[in-house]
């Protein structure tokens, strides 16, 4: 091995030794640090210094002092009101077909959020293009059997059909003819 | 972590993704101070750490249907704590994201080395940490404390494998430098 080959493991070794302190290389890079530090005193050395530094990242843990008993409370309860949310949100059918839908092709960062979006979106739309409907002319609405338009100046009748069926033919012709607004 | 442990939390995610409450306990009480240590130390904010935390655990909660299982469950976890901390980071304490600024605002009055002198050298080294950047208290913390390899770092991180080995290289050199201000001479370190 060259001197050129032997600064480079140096070097290699060098950066991972912290990860052999904590006992995570992969068995060939352990064979490779082992016998590479039985040789060089530089790494021994620091080998020395990062088990300092792992020992006081350790110790001023201990001194750590967490508040447990609030901090559970918090999170249960901010899970409770997750789930009540949640309850009230399925309590839709739709929304909760549309969301186990999605939910079953398990698509990666597709969160049940993100559905509700789209549907609340998808609403909005709907919502947009059948209130212009409305808003265009109030007294206009569309009909599958013809034009059902209201005009202002129209008269107005009110139609009882419960006997139409006792009347002639020809009266009822004429009723309806009077009901035409060309 | 061994395997028995992460085999442990896997499966506590697997009933918590059904909604088991009695299983988020647990997960909770066991992972809650891991969680906690590696932001406090990051951010060094008690505050601060507790709301993450929390935010880190109730995502846990909420998102344990989606955990794939590419990773193990803590590497996930702590990926999502190292995420928020820095975004919180970034947000309301953006100093500590810079070395240089951060070590002065950790180190106020300058000469450090007249303060600390007398302390051991396990708590100095402490102090030292402390006056590292976010990114590389983390390198340490996720290393020495949490006992990730590089490649979990890694993924933690979302960052390559040789940008987590160079960060714990300028940490390490960093920290001696610190040190050496202190007072410590290198012999010693």
């Amino acid at each position: 091995m060259t001197t050129t080959d032997n600064n480079k493991l140096h070097e290699d070794i060098n950066l991972i030794l912290p990860w052999y302190l904590n006992g995570t290389l992969q068995p060939d890079e352990l064979a490779k640090v082992e016998s590479h530090i039985s040789l060089c005193s530089d790494c021994k050395t620091e080998l020395e210094r990062l088990k300092l530094v792992q020992s006081s990242v350790i110790q001023s843990d201990e001194a750590l002092s967490i508040p447990l008993k609030e901090m559970e409370e918090d999170i249960m309860g901010r899970i409770d009101s997750y789930e009540i949310r949640n309850e009230n949100v399925k309590g839709f059918s739709i929304w909760a077909k549309v969301s186990d839908f999605i939910e079953s092709f398990q698509i990666p960062n597709f969160s049940p959020s993100l559905a509700m979006t789209l549907v609340v979106v998808q609403l909005v739309v709907i919502g947009v293009l059948a209130g212009k409907l409305y808003t265009q002319d109030p007294k206009t609405f569309i009909t599958l059997s013809g034009d059902s338009t209201i005009k202002d100046d129209s008269p107005m009748f009110i139609v009882d059909f419960k006997n139409t069926t006792r009347l002639p033919k020809k009266r009822l012709e004429s009723y309806l003819s009077i009901l035409m607004l060309k | 972590m061994n395997e028995a442990s992460k085999n442990h939390d896997l499966k506590l995610i697997e009933e918590i993704a059904q909604g088991n409450r009695e299983a988020f306990k647990t997960f909770y009480s066991n992972n809650v101070r891991r969680v906690f240590s590696f932001i406090y130390k990051v951010c060094k904010d008690s505050k601060m750490t507790e709301e993450i935390t929390n935010d880190v655990m109730f995502e846990v909660w909420e998102n344990a249907k989606s955990f794939k299982r590419k990773s193990s469950v803590m590497t996930w976890v702590m990926g999502i704590a190292h995420n928020k901390t820095l975004n919180e980071i970034r947000k309301k304490r953006p100093e500590l994201l810079d070395p240089d600024e951060y070590s002065k605002i950790a180190n106020p009055n300058g000469r450090a080395e007249d303060k600390i002198l007398q302390k051991d050298l396990s708590e100095s080294i402490s102090q030292a940490i402390n006056q590292l950047s976010s990114d590389h208290k983390a390198v340490i913390e996720l290393t020495f404390y949490q006992g990730l390899s590089y490649q979990e770092i890694a993924e933690v991180t979302d960052s390559p494998v040789n940008t987590v080995k160079t960060r714990m290289f300028y940490a390490k050199e960093r920290l001696k430098g610190i040190l050496l201000n202190y007072g410590i001479e290198e012999e010693v370190l």
